[in-house]
């Protein structure tokens, strides 16, 4: 292995940012380009986004206690030592093979020099092109040299040479010299990389390419991403593009360019839903009047059903209707939308602004380089993901990246354990989540006990319905058990769990009963879920996981009911499992598929609340409907009735489509009750981390730092942290091993800045400073009981040196004298 | 934990008329100083009087710092921090508002009315917010008129 | 309290609450009691630990002065090992400082049997030093002749809350005529525990005692009003409050004395050493120079916000100023109006969290 490998990370938004710095704090050489000026991309037109409603741009960075960088709003921009960072560049293309790839970079934006421009403006007076924006607020006009970004001061100007037509008016205009077109045609070229990560997201649908309900035509029907804008230049109300009047109704409309076969967009592009959600519940903050017209609400993550009941709350109505066309009424200068929510019950609803829903563009592919040996390319960049799995999905990429280049590295750090920082780490649970972080984090040289409560590893993940995942698993299980850095606790538990970031101290019990303490530096919480439980009412009924294990367990010979009726959402995603599982609904719609398959007459019943299918998995529900699998939708105020009779199921159900109640018999009934954490609340126990109603464990910030908990030191990830399914939760495994290791990385370097210290001789151990620390970086001391700060964990806000009435909680004396003198 | 003094030097309005009114204005770091950063890139005024200085955190303000500021001669004193959910801290925004709601009734009983000491809640992309709030705040002090304890110079 | 037993006094009811602290150590009920004790040859009962049962006919229990406060000594003793349970004879007051001391983890309340004593007030040290020279029997007397107790410290004239709470048992004087008996009063728990090794028997509450109760607080409101009054309208200005405190010496004694001031040391007795000269030389520049030591008005204006959501009314802050400035008076001014404001009241209950650790997200600016 080299001494640094050299990475070049493609994109410089949420996913491009962090793998850059998750690779820089492994100890890479970071390459970053961003086509754009300014990096944090769609995040700086997002004051506030999902699913706090909060601005985060200051959380985006990683705190780095090692002081060589710190966290900045990223409004203020970016630096960091360990990222050679190009501004402006987009790659081109990427040649040669894995250690000796090189790249061509060209230029995408010009900057204007900042230190000449006197921001004038006569620059962007005399440009021609006019472009949209993504940040436009609609009251500048954008034009292709414009302000770098909505928070740049005015003389941080950049050119788009996508739309630039190099007339070069702007350099003559300018007075101070400070344009300079020639370097427009400049390009870089990078060699000698290692690997490089593609993290350049996914291109917008645009409506007017698709000619979206003639949107050209209308100026009040605007996107999603133009409904931001609007928001963000807002005061107490949101302004009209067309006229400039108080917007009063808005509609939403979901699915814009998305789950279309006319568009050849068979896909759920996954986040619009929470989207306009988001918009719709900031809009009633201003008291505009909010209507969302959908198919299905596709609220599929842990908290997100919570969010919509919030929403739904501050009234924001739901409208199941997928709109044919949206007309303008002239004379009127508002927006009709024709719809028919139940049958034979044609509605006009009028409104003076619609949002259209859009997701990802149907047309849009992944560069040309994207699938070559070397280039790692994120799920981000492949589908529109939310922050939080935009960040997951570029850790663990970038954790995939690495452990690939690092195949042939050698143990070096055991010696390391006499320092203050143990290099270990545990890691609990050994499912397809834990048995991912353990193997990431011994690819990067980091030695793991893993302690697994089962007598064999490899968790739900060997009950797979899915052949590949199941092998996946097994290998996954087999190469952890002979991995030198592995050591494999079965049949085990842990006990409690002490100390600090970098020093924890915790008991298991193995196998033989026997306890012994572990010293480790951070941990990996991996525990898991399992199915809820069903109240089994007689033999026909099966859970969704029971019934696709038998009908996919023979292969294509197995046998299938002649009928069979699922029941989705049974007893979950309302009040105390308020959540959805996202794994029922395509494990349904497989196993509706499989049954037909098996037995083609058969009479497939799905009694369903929102069919949640993401990403290309929208394919089976299309697929199912046009088999003849017969969906019903019900509202949780009147699930189906249940009876059995002469060994038959009977279900009772009203149909709203066909405004009746209908009874439908099967030989088989299956419920999908969702899934609940394994051992959530008792894990939040021993490691002292929070976990919420459901026993989920909970992260330290739901957008930028999802698989840490609020404990320094401490990750989690898979369904201990919320419902996911196999490919997410390998996913999450990785991104909390990444994390593990940059803290440990991190904590190994001797450089550790400490922000607070505690003065003993003052100290009357009062503990207010425990009770004031946000991050859980105060702890008393297991011997003496003296106040201790965790530098891991510490951040600097000052919190305990306000709380403590004599100061013995002070600044560290290099800060001290920054702080203001006050007497 | 730079906290620099800055007094914005403001042409075209009179300022002589509260030349010795002082209103110091204790910002959070993330959120309100960016916001008077953004408030600066648009050219936004607000009053002379006001001086701004920066705190990584308003859960780092002291209820010290507060006397110390009133002690000191200064009419007012104006609080901004995060919204409740956006501090980078987490909570520290909190902490600050209950430890001012702690210290009112003292200042108040001293002679100091609760008027002279304000929280907001500015976010990071709120310029027009800081300015229209500095200048309201300015507005209040100027009809309370110097404070009591102005030139008495007491530590 | 639910329960209460009257016990003999024969003349003595100090000696008969110390026969009692006597049987608890000697059930080992508890293996050690806290309780004044004037140890010749000083005249003046102090806060003494004992574990001797032959030892408590030599303490004062019911004595009506308080040579400091005892909460901050129960406190330290109750921090000691668990196996140790101490009794502790404590004022209203002292408990509820008690209590504030424990929600900033400087007391045990597990390692203690608290046994209050309805006080109608405390006489300053020297008065009852002075006092005591005239009156042999001064502690028994004191509760029957209502001149000695007109002479009660100027902050106990107007306390209100001169009932114990919080405490596991409670020794009543109010009400009683203590020569021939004294009540004793309790509820489940620890407190019955120690009536039943003591014997007592539960029997009928004198109604006397409520119109005692009743008479006392209403006089002790109408006092409490008027101090009040007069301080909020001097302090309300600059000048009226320097007219109180611009003399203070910077003893620091008030802080020292103070029950729930709790810092090894104070911020402010610290920065009094390492004041920055360049500074004080700036502000000497100004009208009317500066005054040394500087930092006194800080001082004061620190420990109000420091600890007016604390401040439990004791006038220990008063009784040992040297020039006596008010501070009790001032104290309680601004406490009254902070512990108003934050829905507060210090001591009241060992559950209710400390004000300013409440960082509820709830509710605007």
């Amino acid at each position: 292995m080299k001494e640094a490998a050299r990475a070049l990370v493609m994109g410089g938004g949420v996913s491009g940012l962090k793998a850059a710095m998750d690779l820089a704090r492994a100890g890479c050489s970071v390459f970053l380009a961003e086509k754009q000026a300014v990096p944090a991309g769609l995040l700086l037109g997002l004051d506030r986004q999902f699913p706090s409603n909060h601005c985060g741009l200051c959380r985006v960075l990683p705190p780095d206690p090692s002081g060589r960088t710190w966290q900045a709003c990223m409004r203020r921009g970016f630096g960091h030592p360990g990222i050679e960072f190009f501004p402006g560049f987009e790659v081109q293309d990427i040649q040669g093979s894995p250690g000796n790839m090189s790249a061509t970079l060209i230029r995408q934006t010009l900057m204007v020099d900042s230190d000449k421009c006197n921001a004038c403006m006569q620059c962007v007076e005399v440009c021609p092109v006019h472009m949209p924006d993504l940040f436009s607020t609609g009251q500048i006009p954008v034009k292709a040299i414009s302000r770098a970004a909505p928070h740049r001061p005015p003389h941080h100007l950049a050119i788009s040479l996508e739309a630039c037509t190099l007339c070069g008016r702007c350099r003559d205009a300018c007075r101070e010299g400070a344009i300079d077109l020639d370097a427009a045609r400049e390009e870089k070229v990078l060699d000698n990389l290692d690997f490089a990560v593609l993290a350049s997201g996914v291109e917008y649908c645009l409506p007017e390419v698709y000619n979206l309900y003639q949107s050209a035509a209308h100026a009040d029907v605007i996107t999603t991403l133009d409904f931001e804008a609007l928001l963000s230049s807002a005061g107490t109300d949101i302004m009209r593009p067309s006229d400039g009047r108080p917007v009063r109704r808005a509609a939403w409309v979901q699915c814009a360019g998305s789950r279309s076969l006319k568009l050849e967009a068979d896909h759920c592009s996954g986040i619009c839903c929470m989207i306009s959600l988001k918009q719709a519940s900031l809009a009633r903050e201003k008291d505009i009047q909010c209507s969302i017209f959908y198919m299905d609400m596709r609220t599929s993550g842990r908290d997100w059903q919570k969010y919509l009941d919030r929403a739904r709350e501050k009234g924001v109505e739901l409208i199941r209707c997928r709109p044919h066309s949206i007309e303008q009424v002239p004379e009127e200068q508002i927006l009709r939308i024709p719809h028919a929510p139940s049958p034979g019950n044609q509605q006009d609803r009028d409104f003076d602004l619609v949002v259209l829903s859009v997701g990802r563009d149907p047309a849009w592919k992944p560069p040309e380089y994207a699938g070559r040996e070397g280039v790692f390319t994120s799920p981000g960049s492949r589908r529109v993901l939310d922050i939080a799995r935009s960040i997951i999905a570029a850790s663990a990429t970038a954790a995939t990246a690495l452990g690939e280049d690092r195949q042939e590295s050698l143990p070096d750090q055991e010696a390391k354990d006499q320092d203050q920082v143990h290099s270990r780490v545990l890691v609990v649970g050994a499912g397809p989540a834990g048995l991912s972080a353990a193997l990431t984090l011994a690819a990067g040289n980091i030695p793991v006990v893993l302690v697994e409560q089962k007598d064999h590893l490899g968790g739900h993940g060997l009950s797979n319905i899915s052949p590949e995942q199941r092998k996946e698993v097994q290998d996954l299980a087999a190469r952890a058990m002979e991995h030198k850095l592995v050591q494999v606790y079965p049949s085990a538990a842990v006990i409690s769990c002490t100390g600090p970031a970098g020093g924890f101290k915790s008991r298991i019990r193995d196998s033989s009963g026997d306890e012994k303490e572990i010293l480790h530096g951070a941990a990996v919480l991996a525990t898991g879920g399992r199915a809820a439980p069903v109240a089994r009412q007689e033999d026909r009924t099966a859970d969704i996981f029971e019934y696709s294990r038998r009908i996919f367990a023979a292969g294509n010979s197995g046998e299938a009911p002649e009928s069979v009726i699922f029941i989705l959402c049974h007893n979950t995603r309302q009040e105390p499992a308020n959540y959805c599982s996202r794994v029922c609904c395509s494990l349904a719609l497989k196993s509706c598929l499989q049954t037909l398959s098996l037995r083609p007459e058969a009479e497939v019943t799905v009694f369903y609340r929102d069919i949640m299918v993401q990403g290309d998995d929208e394919e089976l529900y299309t697929r199912a409907r046009s088999e003849g699998v017969r969906f019903i939708p019900y509202s949780p105020d009147a699930p189906p009735s249940l009876e059995a009779k002469d060994g038959k199921i009977r279900v009772k159900g009203s149909d709203p489509y066909l405004s009746e109640e209908s009874e439908y018999e099967a030989e088989q009934l299956v419920l999908a009750p969702g899934v609940v954490p394994a051992a959530g609340s008792e894990m939040a126990r021993i490691f002292n981390v929070h976990s919420s109603a459901e026993g989920f464990l909970c992260e330290a910030d739901a957008k930028y730092r999802p698989v840490e908990s609020g404990r320094a030191g401490i990750f989690i990830c898979g369904l201990a942290r919320n419902p996911v399914p196999f490919k997410e939760a390998v996913l999450e495994g990785r991104a909390a091993a990444m994390s593990a290791l940059g803290l440990l990385k991190q904590g190994l370097d001797s450089r550790l800045q400490t922000f607070v210290r505690v003065k003993p001789a003052l100290c009357s151990l009062c503990g207010l400073c425990l009770e004031a620390c946000p991050f859980k970086a105060r702890y008393a001391h297991e011997e003496t009981g003296a106040m201790a700060v965790d530098p891991l964990a510490c951040r600097g806000c000052g919190a305990c040196v306000a709380v403590c009435p004599n100061k013995a909680s002070a600044w560290s004396e290099q800060l001290e004298e920054n702080v203001h003198e006050l007497n | 934990m730079n906290t620099g003094i800055s007094r914005p030097e403001e042409a075209g309005t009179d300022n002589s008329r509260h030349k010795e009114l002082d209103v110091l204005a204790l910002v959070c770091n993330w959120c309100t100083y960016t916001a008077a950063d953004l408030a600066g890139v648009t050219r936004l005024h607000y009053p002379a009087q006001v001086r701004l200085i920066r705190f990584m955190c308003t859960g780092m303000i002291d209820m010290r710092y507060i006397l110390s500021c009133f002690l000191d001669g200064a009419d007012g004193v104006f609080i901004g921090g995060c919204h409740p959910g956006d501090c980078h801290y987490l909570t520290g925004n909190l902490k600050a508002r209950v430890r001012i709601k702690g210290i009112r009734p003292v200042l108040e009983s001293v002679g100091i009315p609760p008027q002279r000491l304000r929280l907001e809640w500015i976010g990071a992309s709120e310029g027009k917010k800081l300015q229209e709030d500095l200048t309201s705040f300015a507005r209040v002090i100027e009809q309370l008129g110097p404070s009591d304890y102005k030139g008495m110079n007491l530590v | 309290m639910h329960n209460f037993s009257l016990i003999e006094t024969r003349g003595d009811a100090g000696k008969a609450v110390s026969m009692l602290l006597a049987r608890l150590l000697e059930q080992n009920m508890v293996q050690a009691v806290i309780v004044p004790a004037a140890v010749p040859p000083s005249v003046l009962p102090m806060t003494r630990l004992l574990n001797n049962p032959a030892d408590l006919d030599q303490t004062s229990p019911l004595a009506p002065v308080a040579g400091v406060s005892a909460a901050t000594q129960a406190a330290k003793i109750s921090r000691g090992p668990q196996e140790i349970k101490i009794a502790a004879v404590l004022r209203p007051c002292e408990i509820r400082a008690l209590v504030e001391l424990h929600k900033l983890n400087q007391a045990q309340l597990d390692n203690l049997l608290v046994i209050g004593l309805e006080c109608p007030g405390r006489l300053e040290n020297q008065d009852y030093i002075d006092l005591q020279d005239q009156n042999q029997d001064l502690d028994q007397r004191f509760y029957r002749d209502e001149d000695l107790q007109s002479r009660i410290a100027i902050t106990c004239r107007s306390c209100i809350d001169f009932l114990p709470e919080n405490a596991h048992l409670n020794i009543c004087v109010l009400g009683l005529d203590l020569d021939q008996q004294a009540g004793i009063a309790w509820d489940e728990g620890p407190g019955a525990d120690a009536a039943r090794a003591l014997e007592l028997k539960p029997g009928q509450e004198p109604g006397e005692r409520g119109r005692a109760v009743d008479s006392l607080r209403s006089q002790r409101e109408s006092a409490r009003e008027e101090v009040m009054s007069r301080s909020r309208e001097t302090i309300s200005s600059s000048s009226g409050l320097q007219s109180m405190i611009a003399h203070c010496l910077g003893c620091f004694n008030c802080q020292r004395a103070c029950p729930v001031c709790f810092c090894r040391e104070c911020v402010c007795s610290r920065e009094a050493f390492e004041q920055n000269l360049e500074m004080l030389h700036t502000r000497a520049g100004r009208t009317g120079g500066i005054r040394l030591p500087a930092g006194m008005t800080m001082f004061h204006l620190t420990r109000l916000a420091h600890m007016a959501h604390a401040c439990v009314g004791c006038g220990q802050c008063s009784s040992v100023c040297p020039i006596h400035i008010p501070v009790a008076d001032i104290f309680r001014t601004v406490a009254a109006a902070t512990q108003k404001e934050l829905d507060y009241k210090a001591g009241r209950s060992p559950e209710e969290p400390i004000p300013h650790l409440n960082f509820s997200t709830e509710g605007d600016q």
